[in-house]
């Protein structure tokens, strides 16, 4: 077994690097420059929303704050879509998946564990909940709309995440599945 | 045991036959993926982190590599010319430092201040010693930029060696 030892590690390293995707590809000093004149206005509410985040411990409000910046990230989307910028709404598209997953979505369901049922707060989570959902539904459409007429792979992709996102919203108060999903009974 | 590594072995020349035999003869050039703004990639990866941290301590770290970030940006942009817009992220830089970093770094428990602050502290002298050093290498417009950065940093240096001499005594 011995001998062929070495022949099964060199083969288990090669595969990895076969199969490895080439690195994301990094822009040029002067693609940099645009990028930076185009997303400056967006870079400054997300530091500024990063700032809000730091400061807040409260998880309620902590979901407001990603809910806002969400909004900021679904106008840009928008506004890609209408000058039919696919890579824009591909890569904004990623981020805000990001936001609604890990920010939102993640920050209500820890308030719902706090907030106790029929109270006046939980009015408040489900208020941050559908609005958040509200920004997403009418880009899905547009996507949806815009993905039909070219019919392009990334679009769809982009279309599927944010649903995904808003999906994760929209359960994230769901005490039931919460349960469940953590083994409690 | 050689009847299993002669096994191992046919089962990697099949895999590895059935690799090659897969592989297209003339791979159709793949659509190159346009490079998408690292800066913003970058932001937005701080504030999920922000929107997860549960201790001043994980949020100043996380406000520091944010720092870090914006620090790194604005030197690459204004060796390429970037424009007045700079401005703006000079002054992003300084308000994570002083209304980010400073506030979090009060409300750490005085037991932790140094393990956290020492290396925070001297990661802000050596941005204000670079950022003074990137002066001679840009051009002249850029200089109260990187001026209001090197500023910031030294602020934020001297605000936190405050915060640990206040522990100390």
């Amino acid at each position: 077994m011995k001998r062929w030892l070495p022949v099964v590690v060199l083969i288990a390293l090669l595969i990895p690097l076969a199969s490895a995707e080439s690195p994301a590809p990094q822009p040029t000093a002067a693609e940099r420059v645009q990028q930076f004149q185009r997303n400056c206005g967006l870079i400054q509410t997300l530091v500024q929303g990063g700032l809000r985040l730091a400061a807040e411990e409260d998880p309620l409000k902590r979901a407001e704050c990603c809910s806002g910046v969400a909004k900021r990230l679904a106008d840009e989307i928008h506004r890609a879509a209408e000058n039919q910028d696919r890579t824009r709404i591909v890569e904004l598209g990623e981020h805000l998946n990001a936001l609604l997953a890990s920010g939102v979505a993640a920050n209500l369901s820890t308030a719902r564990r706090q907030i106790p049922q029929g109270s006046t707060l939980e009015k408040n989570l489900l208020e941050i909940r559908d609005q958040t959902a509200s920004l997403v539904l009418p880009l899905e459409e547009i996507l949806h709309r815009d993905a039909g007429s070219g019919g392009e792979e990334e679009i769809q992709r982009t279309l599927k995440i944010l649903h995904n996102g808003r999906a994760e919203v929209e359960k994230a108060l769901d005490l039931k599945d919460k349960a469940q999903t953590q083994g409690k009974p | 045991l050689p009847k299993y590594g002669l096994a191992a072995a046919v089962l990697l020349a099949i895999l590895g036959w059935w690799g090659v035999a897969s592989w297209p003869e003339s791979p159709v050039p793949a659509q190159p993926r346009p490079a998408y703004d690292p800066l913003l990639a970058s932001v937005m990866q701080r504030d999920l982190q922000l929107a997860r941290a549960n201790s001043p301590r994980e949020r100043i770290e996380i406000l520091a590599d944010l720092a870090d970030d914006l620090r790194s940006a604005t030197r690459i942009l204004a060796q390429a010319s970037a424009g007045e817009k700079l401005t703006a992220l000079a002054q992003l830089y300084k308000q994570v430092i002083l209304d980010g970093i400073i506030q979090q770094a009060e409300a750490l428990p005085a037991a932790e201040r140094r393990q956290v602050l020492d290396p925070i502290a001297k990661r802000l002298s050596r941005a204000d010693r670079e950022v003074k050093r990137l002066v001679e290498r840009v051009p002249a417009e850029y200089t109260p930029v990187l001026d209001m950065i090197a500023a910031a940093a030294h602020e934020g240096n001297r605000r936190l060696h405050a915060l640990l001499r206040e522990e100390r005594s």
